[in-house]
């Protein structure tokens, strides 16, 4: 198993939907278990959903901050984006407040065929686009090493609290959202495959006491 | 490749860039932590502000800021068409390639309209800034200004627009990444952006209101590994104005995450920001070659 800290300047995992001319973009309040898959696989550099194997996540310490960045958003439409004959505003943009968290810090957990590639990633070994990010793309990594778990992470788990897409997919026209609902817990839950690993939670004590 | 900057800024009235109105009261954009209210300079006004440098300098871009009012949309841009003339609405300029601009390698592009696969056509960029934070809270300070109303009331009289506005006098921090194998695809758009960061009009910066945020420290490191970057020193960060800039918790934070090649220069330093910026940029551009020639 490969046992990650990883840090990011800022994130905002946006909650589907359209926000209206000065509304909020409201975010999840840690990155959906799609996104942390796709940070893994932006990585090692490897294409959107190739990751094999499972993974578990969740927080090492809460975000440091947390805010509302004024932001102008360029609103997809059929008929693109034509500056209005008069008037301040341009038609398909539109003034949003993104709700962003500051600081964060994560522990992600890999197993599988891929801890291999996440080695040879943090090696400087692989050949990859653009700069690493959890979230938006600039939610910049700023940092990642292999770490043992820590007593006081908060590993993400099934439960009631929160909503958080498990995997985006492809629709008829469009990209769609399933979601999962979860919970903070002091024992990793596993994503991925095999199928049924549900209930196989690990013992975070013996991590430590065996050196894994 | 990859080249990480932490630069902490001379200080600066940061009063431009702003959230939303309150009333008649222009606010500044904040974030609150665990050491109060911070003053944000977003990402997308820094990188604004940078490719507004690059146009200055002479950078080939596919988005320019116009004075033709033939040429430029509501928001003050132009796009370039492929046979050089410049139109208002980026649907009708969509690149054929990231490369073909210094602006589109560096920062990537989105054309908000449906392509072939119904989807919006972009390309992610190479080049991440964060926000930057204040390294001091804020607190609370403003000024009064007086404006005029654009129009006369009925009686003839123009009527005066009083107004205030947030101001906070801050060093800010940030970072910047940049991924050297795919940006070297275009080479000579880094250094462009690299000089900018010399001198920044973040955040509008009209008449009233000019100010340039420039480095009094930067630190930098090349590293192998996405994500390594580590230069990043959080919103934490408690430097005055008052006092040189202290590099104590840069060290504690390199010493924490076990960075041991990084390099510093600016104010107090036996190497200025100047030479420092020079220096990346031969370094890059050697990184640069030298991923061209193996690939």
């Amino acid at each position: 198993m490969k046992s990650l800290r990883v840090l990011a300047s800022s994130g905002h995992y946006k909650n589907p939907g359209q926000v209206g001319q000065s509304e909020v973009q409201t975010s999840a309040p840690i990155a959906p278990p799609a996104c942390v898959q796709g940070c893994l696989e932006s990585l090692v550099g490897e294409p959107w959903r190739s990751f094999r194997g499972q993974f578990a996540y969740g927080y090492d310490e809460e975000p440091r901050g947390h805010g509302f960045l004024v932001r102008q958003a360029h609103v997809l439409s059929s008929s693109g984006v034509k500056p209005k004959a008069t008037g301040a505003m341009m038609e398909g943009i539109r003034t949003v407040k993104v709700e962003t968290y500051f600081d964060l810090s994560y522990r992600i957990a890999v197993k599988g065929p891929w801890e291999q590639k996440v080695a040879d990633a943090l090696a400087g070994n692989v050949s990859r686009f653009g700069v690493l990010s959890l979230g938006e793309s600039s939610d910049v990594v700023t940092w990642i090493d292999e770490a043992p778990p820590t007593q006081n992470t908060r590993w993400i788990v099934p439960g009631n609290r929160m909503a958080l897409i498990i995997e985006s997919g492809r629709g008829f026209d469009r990209i769609t959202a399933r979601y999962g609902t979860f919970d903070f817990g002091p024992r990793p839950h596993w994503f991925g495959e095999p199928e049924g690993v549900d209930d196989d939670f690990l013992d975070v004590l013996d991590l430590f006491s065996e050196g894994k | 490749m990859y080249l990480t900057i932490g630069i902490i800024t001379n200080p600066v009235l940061a009063n431009n860039n702003r959230g939303e109105n309150e009333g008649n009261l222009q606010t500044l954009q904040k974030v609150t932590t665990r050491e109060g209210s911070k003053v944000i300079l977003t990402g997308n006004s820094i990188r604004y502000a940078a490719r507004d440098s690059m146009q200055a300098a002479g950078a080939h871009l596919w988005r320019e800021i116009l004075d033709e009012p033939e040429e430029k949309n509501n928001a003050g841009y132009g796009y370039a068409t492929k046979s050089g003339k410049r139109v208002p609405a980026m649907a009708d300029a969509i690149p054929d390639s990231a490369t073909d601009y210094d602006d589109t390698i560096l920062f990537g592009y989105m054309v908000a309209k449906k392509g072939n696969n119904n989807e919006a056509t972009k390309q992610r960029g190479n080049v991440e800034v964060s926000n930057a934070i204040s390294t001091t809270p804020y607190s609370g300070g403003t000024s009064f200004r007086q404006g005029l109303k654009a129009s006369a009331s009925p009686n003839g009289t123009v009527d005066l627009a009083p107004y205030s506005q947030e101001d906070h006098f801050t060093r800010f921090q940030y970072t910047v990444t940049a991924n050297l194998g795919t940006i070297s695809k275009r080479p000579g758009a880094l250094p462009y952006f690299l000089r900018s960061l010399l001198s920044l009009r973040v955040g509008g910066s009209h008449a009233a209101n000019a100010n340039e945020v420039t480095p009094a420290v930067v630190f930098w490191r090349f590293h192998k590994a996405p994500g390594r970057g580590g230069l990043y020193l959080g919103a934490g960060l408690d430097i005055r104005t008052n006092v040189p800039v202290d590099l104590a918790p840069l060290a504690a934070h390199c010493k924490n995450l076990g960075i041991t090649d990084y390099q510093v220069a600016g104010v107090g330093q036996a190497k200025s920001v100047a030479e420092a910026i020079e220096e990346m940029i031969t370094r890059a551009n050697e990184e640069m070659a030298r991923f061209v020639s193996k690939s």
